[in-house]
C-alpha cells in the first residue's frame, strides 16, 4: 500500500513488523528466476526516468547554481565559490531561517503526532460512527495545502471565529494569532499539523490494530491497567509507525512554504520565515544564485536530521 | 496486433516525453488558421481591462489564453515564474526601467520604441516604459498611478479637520482623531506592498531631483544621516508608535483598509490612485456613496506632490518565445489596445486617456478629484523608479519595522546592501 505524503510523493507504509512493508515481500514471478526480473526491471523504466528528470535531475542542477553569481539581470551564469553564503549571512537571511524552520518543523511534528496518536487511539475499533469520523478528520489531508492557509488565515483573524468563539467565554477576547510574533510561528505550524493529522492517523490505527491481542489480554489477566498497556505494549509495537510518522512529519515540515506563504506571507516581521519562503523572496530579488544556495541548506537540513533519526528509530524497532 | 517486447517501455518513455514536453510548452495555436496568446494579468485587473482581450478575440480572430496572478505580490510571483524559464506571449508588468532591468529585456523583451503609440504620447515614454538602453518596452495605457490618500469626507468634517495635504498634517491631525477613537492612517500589514507607500513616497518629496543619480554613482547612500529615504522610515515608525496607524496593521489587508475609510472607522488610506475601483466594489457598486464619502488628495512630504509612478494594470510587455507567429500576434494586440480599441477602452474603463486622440471619459467624482490632483502637480516620478533593484526588498523590511524587530536605520542600511547586490549583478560602474 502506498499513500501520498506531504510533498505529494508516495511513500511506503511500514508494516508492524520492523523492516517490512504493508505491501509485504515482492511476489514471485511465473517462472521466478533472474530472467524474469529482468523482464520486469524494463517496466520500472518509466519511473526511472521520473525520478531523475524531475528529481535528481533538478537536486544536481540546484547544487551547481548555489555557486554561481545567476542574477535575473543576466544571462552569463558563472561558478562564484561561497559568496552567495556570505551574502545570505551577511543579510541575515541564512541562520535565523533555519532557526524558524527548525522550530516550525519541531512543533508540526508534535501537533500532529501527540493528537495523531490520541486520534488513532478513539478510532481504533472498525464500526461505522468511527469510520465516520476517520474520514471527518481525513478530509483536510484532501485540501491544498494554499487552501488551508487561506481558511486559517480568515479564521484566525483578529475579529474572526476562533475569537469569537474564544469570546463566549472570555468576553472580549482580541488576539492577532497571525498577527503576533509570539504566537505566529506556533499557529502556522498547527495549520500544517492540521493538514496533515488524518494521515498520521490512518498509519497509527492500521499500527494500534496490528498488536497482538493475546498479548493486550494477558496484560489485561495480568493486572494491567489501561494505561500500563498502552505505554508498556501497544506504543513500543507502534514502533514502525512511529518512526514512519515522526520521519515523515518532521522531514516533510522542512519543506514548509505554501501554508506559510498562505497564511502569514512569513510575517509578522521574520518570524514564520522559513527557509522557502525566504528562498522565495530571494528569486522574487532576482537573486536566483541566493535561492538556489537556500535550497541547497533545505536538502542538507534534511540529510542532516532525516539519516540519523531513521538510523536511531529503526534500532528502535529492533529493540521493540 | 502483437507488439515487439521493447515497444511498451519505448512507448512509455515517449508517453513520459510527451507529458513533460506539453508542460512545457506555450500554446502554440489553438483552431486552424488562429494563433492562442498565453497572457499574464494581474488579478487586479478592472472588468474594462479583461474586456480588451475578448474584444481582441472577436476583432483578431485569434485566442487569449489568461493566466492569473495575485495582485498581492504580482511582481514577485511573476518575476519567480519568469525565473523558472516560463514565459508568455503577453504580460502586465511595472513599466519603470528598475523592473524591467530585472527582466533582462535585451534578450528578452520585444523592442516597441517604434510603435506608433510611443510618439502618441506626449512625454510619456520619455521616463516610463523604457530600459537603461534606451529601448521602449511597455506600451502604457492606463493613467498613471497617483500616491496620495483616500480620506473619509465625514470623518474629517466631523471632527473639524481639511483633508491633509502633506504627510506632516496627517500627524497633526493624529491627536484630534484617535480622541475621536477613530484611526487616523488605515495600513495594511497583511498585503505587504502597501506598507512602503509612505516611505517612499515621504522619501521622494524630501529628496533632490538627482538623488538617485547619487546613490548609483556612490556619492551617498540610503543609510546616509540625511537620507531621504531614512526620513520617511522614520516619519513611519513615528506615526506607528504613536497609535495613528491601524490596530490590525499587521494582519490588515488594503481590501480591509479600503473597508474601513469607507465606514468612517479610519481617516485616511495612503496608497496610489488605481485602487479606487476597490472603494466602488466595497460600496457594492455604488458609485455616488463613494463619491459623497471619499475624497482623494496627494500629498507630500510638507509641500503638496503629485508623486506618480506608471502602473502595472495595462502596461503591456512582450516577451521573446522564439516563436515568430505569437511574436507577431503579441504585437498585433498591442497595436489593438494602443490604437484601434483604445477610445473603447477609455470610455469603458472611466481612466483618462494618454494618447492622444482620444478624449476624457464621463466619469465618476472620485476619478475627477484624482486628475485634478494629478493635473495641480507638481507631478514627480516615485524615487525607486530609477535605483537598480527597484528597492522590492523593502516589503519584508516594513514588516519586520511594523513587529518592532529592526529600526528604521537598518531597514535603510539593508536596503542600501540589496541596491548594491543589484547594481553588481546588472554591471553599473563603479559596483
Amino acid at each position: 500500500m502506498t499513500v501520498s505524503n506531504r510533498t505529494g510523493r508516495r511513500a511506503a507504509v511500514p508494516s508492524l513488523r520492523a523492516g517490512r512493508t504493508i505491501s509485504g515481500p515482492p511476489r514471485p514471478g511465473p517462472r521466478g528466476g533472474s530472467g524474469t526480473l529482468r523482464g520486469l526491471a524494463k517496466f520500472a523504466v518509466p519511473a526511472y526516468v521520473l525520478v531523475g528528470v524531475f528529481f535528481l535531475l533538478p537536486q544536481v542542477l540546484n547544487l551547481y547554481f548555489a555557486f554561481t553569481n545567476w542574477t535575473t539581470y543576466s544571462s552569463a551564469i558563472t561558478f562564484n565559490g561561497w559568496d552567495n553564503i556570505a551574502l545570505l549571512m551577511e543579510q541575515g537571511s541564512l541562520l535565523h531561517p533555519v532557526v524558524v524552520t527548525v522550530l516550525y518543523a519541531l512543533i508540526a511534528m508534535a501537533f500532529q503526532n501527540v493528537i495523531g496518536l490520541s486520534l488513532a487511539y478513539a478510532l481504533r475499533d472498525s464500526n461505522r460512527v468511527n469510520g465516520f469520523f476517520r474520514s471527518i478528520f481525513f478530509i483536510p489531508v484532501l485540501i491544498s495545502p494554499l487552501a488551508v492557509g487561506y481558511i486559517w488565515r480568515g479564521l484566525l483573524k483578529p475579529d474572526g471565529p476562533v475569537n469569537d468563539f474564544i469570546g463566549i467565554v472570555v468576553p472580549g477576547f482580541d488576539w492577532a494569532w497571525l498577527g503576533e510574533p509570539s504566537t505566529a510561528l506556533a499557529a502556522v505550524a498547527f495549520m500544517d499539523a492540521w493538514k496533515w493529522i488524518g494521515l498520521t492517523t490512518v498509519v497509527y490505527i492500521a499500527g494500534i490494530n496490528a498488536v497482538p491481542g493475546d498479548v493486550l489480554e494477558a496484560a489485561r489477566l495480568d493486572g494491567a491497567s489501561a494505561w500500563t498497556s498502552f505505554w508498556r505494549i501497544t506504543f513500543p509495537l507502534l514502533a514502525p509507525a512511529f518512526t514512519f510518522n515522526v520521519v515523515s512529519t518532521l522531514v516533510g515540515a522542512f519543506s514548509a512554504y505554501d501554508v506559510i506563504q498562505a497564511s502569514t506571507g512569513g510575517g509578522p516581521g521574520d518570524s514564520t520565515r522559513a527557509l522557502y519562503v525566504e528562498l522565495r523572496m530571494q528569486w522574487a530579488q532576482g537573486n536566483f544564485g541566493t535561492g538556489s544556495a537556500l535550497g541547497l541548506v533545505v536538502t542538507l537540513l534534511v540529510v542532516v536530521v532525516a539519516v540519523p533519526l531513521v538510523w536511531y528509530l529503526r534500532r528502535r524497532e529492533l529493540r521493540a | 496486433m502483437r507488439h515487439s517486447p521493447h515497444v511498451l517501455p519505448a512507448v512509455a518513455l515517449i508517453g513520459v516525453a510527451g507529458l513533460a514536453l506539453s508542460g512545457c510548452s506555450g500554446s502554440s495555436g489553438g483552431d486552424s488558421g488562429s494563433t492562442t496568446l498565453t497572457v499574464w494579468y494581474n488579478t487586479q485587473d478592472s472588468d474594462a481591462l479583461l474586456d480588451v482581450y475578448s474584444a481582441y478575440e472577436k476583432s483578431s480572430g485569434n485566442k487569449v489564453d489568461l493566466v492569473p496572478i495575485s495582485s498581492d505580490g504580482y511582481e514577485d510571483s511573476l518575476l519567480t515564474k519568469w525565473a523558472a524559464g516560463d514565459r508568455p506571449d503577453l504580460m502586465e508588468f511595472s513599466p519603470t526601467s528598475s523592473y524591467i532591468s530585472m527582466l533582462n529585456p535585451t534578450e528578452n523583451l520585444q523592442d516597441l520604441s517604434d510603435e506608433d503609440f510611443v510618439d502618441a504620447s506626449g512625454e510619456l515614454y520619455d521616463g516610463s516604459g523604457r530600459g537603461l538602453d534606451g529601448k521602449v518596452y511597455s506600451a502604457i495605457t492606463n493613467f498613471p498611478e497617483v500616491w496620495g490618500v483616500y480620506y473619509n469626507k465625514d470623518v474629517l468634517a466631523a471632527n473639524g479637520l481639511e483633508p491633509a495635504t502633506t504627510v506632516d498634517e496627517i500627524q497633526a491631525q493624529c491627536a484630534t482623531l484617535s480622541g475621536a477613537g477613530i484611526t487616523t492612517l488605515a495600513e495594511a500589514g497583511g498585503s505587504g506592498w502597501p506598507t512602503a507607500s509612505l516611505p517612499l513616497l515621504y522619501g521622494t518629496s524630501m529628496s533632490d531631483d538627482d538623488w538617485a543619480g547619487t546613490i548609483i554613482d556612490r556619492s551617498a547612500s540610503l543609510g546616509d544621516s540625511d537620507s531621504p529615504l531614512l526620513a520617511g522610515l522614520d516619519e513611519y515608525e513615528t506615526l506607528l508608535t504613536d497609535g495613528c496607524m491601524s490596530p490590525d496593521i499587521s494582519t490588515a489587508t488594503f481590501e480591509d483598509n479600503v473597508a474601513d475609510v469607507l465606514s468612517g472607522e479610519a481617516a485616511y488610506q495612503l496608497i496610489h490612485s488605481n485602487i479606487a475601483p476597490v472603494y466602488v466594489d466595497a460600496a457594492n457598486g455604488d458609485s455616488a456613496k463613494v463619491d459623497a464619502t471619499i475624497g482623494f488628495s496627494t500629498v507630500g512630504a510638507a509641500s503638496k506632490e503629485a508623486l506618480i509612478q506608471p502602473g502595472i494594470l495595462g502596461s503591456y510587455f512582450a516577451p521573446k518565445t522564439g516563436d515568430s507567429t505569437r511574436e507577431a500576434a503579441a504585437l498585433d494586440f498591442i497595436r489593438f489596445a494602443t490604437g484601434e480599441n483604445y477610445p473603447s477602452y477609455i470610455e469603458q474603463s472611466g481612466t483618462f486617456p494618454l494618447i492622444e486622440g482620444t478624449d476624457d471619459p464621463e466619469t465618476s467624482e472620485l476619478m475627477k478629484q484624482i486628475k485634478a490632483a494629478y493635473d495641480e502637480g507638481p507631478v514627480r516620478a516615485l524615487l525607486q523608479t530609477d535605483l537598480p533593484g527597484a528597492m522590492n526588498g523593502i516589503t519584508p523590511l516594513m514588516s519586520e519595522l511594523i513587529a518592532g524587530q529592526t529600526s528604521p536605520q537598518d531597514v535603510a542600511d539593508q536596503l542600501q546592501t540589496e541596491l548594491g547586490t543589484a547594481a553588481k549583478a546588472q554591471g553599473l560602474e563603479g559596483w
